[in-house]
């Protein structure tokens, strides 16, 4: 709500250079961001050692073994454990489909900037989703041993 | 660096359009209006709200009593009628014993002497306001928002 309260109050100084779009998403992005810092949000981490091994063929194999709601859980779950600049810049990408200079216009980041954060923060879903893959396979196992 | 053409690339994209978008609540507009409405009026209220400090009061005080002794202290035309007037109220007012170290001001005639302590006193004065306005200041007050 502060997003549009505040994109309400700077209605006047939007000068058609861009799309109106872009210029809301950056307000948007802008509060969500600074909101963020503030709540000091704590993140897990995911092992560096995970994001630098992971495998693309492991994570589209792993994920095509579930379910579409159980998919949609397990990214979401990843995606909450991300950092708020992050978990948007992919939300902007993936879920707005918005091109990587729309991106680079709503963050103030360059275009290769985008790119690169784009790669590492991909990188990082694939290992968080490897992650909690393996997890789940190991309580499966665990429990299965058990009874 | 191939961001949107590989196999996982895809999958994501696929998952990703499937997470559900939130929406607003149905009253989302209304509480934006209203918030706007009251933050206008808070703004509104806080320019209304002319308030001296300690310190401004102080700087008043001294230009006022400043410019109080040199005009009274001054060979004016008009004082001689102000002076008639306290002494028909029976209250004797002799600038010389009650400004005794201003009373060369009112021996001399020397214009530019007054005007360069005039200009004196608006430097100091000048130089006072600004360094009391810096402590005014409170920490963290920087908008979060460049847009």
């Amino acid at each position: 709500m502060d997003a549009f309260v505040k994109a309400y109050q700077a209605l006047k100084g939007f000068k058609f250079e861009s799309k109106f779009s872009t210029w809301l998403y950056r307000i948007v992005y802008n509060t969500a961001i600074s909101k963020k810092r503030k709540k000091k949000m704590e993140f897990v981490a995911i092992d560096h050692h995970l994001i630098e091994n992971y495998s693309e063929d492991n994570f589209v194999a792993g994920l095509q073994m579930l379910d579409t709601d159980e998919q949609l859980k397990l990214v979401q779950h990843v995606l909450k454990s991300l950092p708020g600049d992050d978990a948007a810049l992919i939300n902007l990408f993936y879920n707005q489909q918005l091109n990587i200079e729309e991106i680079s216009h709503i963050t103030s980041l360059s275009v290769s900037n985008v790119k690169v954060k784009l790669h590492r923060i991909r990188k990082r879903i694939f290992a968080g989703v490897q992650l909690l893959l393996n997890q789940s396979t190991s309580t499966y196992e665990y429990k299965n041993s058990k009874s | 660096m191939n961001i949107q053409t590989n196999k996982s690339d895809d999958l994501l994209r696929e998952v990703f359009s499937k997470i559900p978008s939130e929406s607003p609540s149905e009253d989302f507009t209304q509480k934006v209006m209203d918030q706007i409405a009251r933050e206008n009026v808070e703004k509104l209220s806080i320019n209304a709200n002319f308030n001296l400090g300690f310190r401004t009061l102080l700087a008043l005080a001294l230009t006022i009593g400043f410019f109080g002794i040199l005009i009274f202290t001054s060979d004016f035309s008009f004082m001689d009628y102000i002076y008639q007037i306290f002494s028909t109220l029976k209250f004797k007012l002799n600038p010389n014993q009650l400004f005794h170290p201003f009373v060369f001001l009112s021996k001399t005639n020397n214009l530019s002497l007054i005007v360069g302590l005039v200009m004196l006193a608006g430097g100091a004065l000048l130089v006072f306001s600004h360094n009391t306005n810096k402590k005014d200041k409170s920490p963290g007050m920087d908008s979060f928002l460049s847009l």
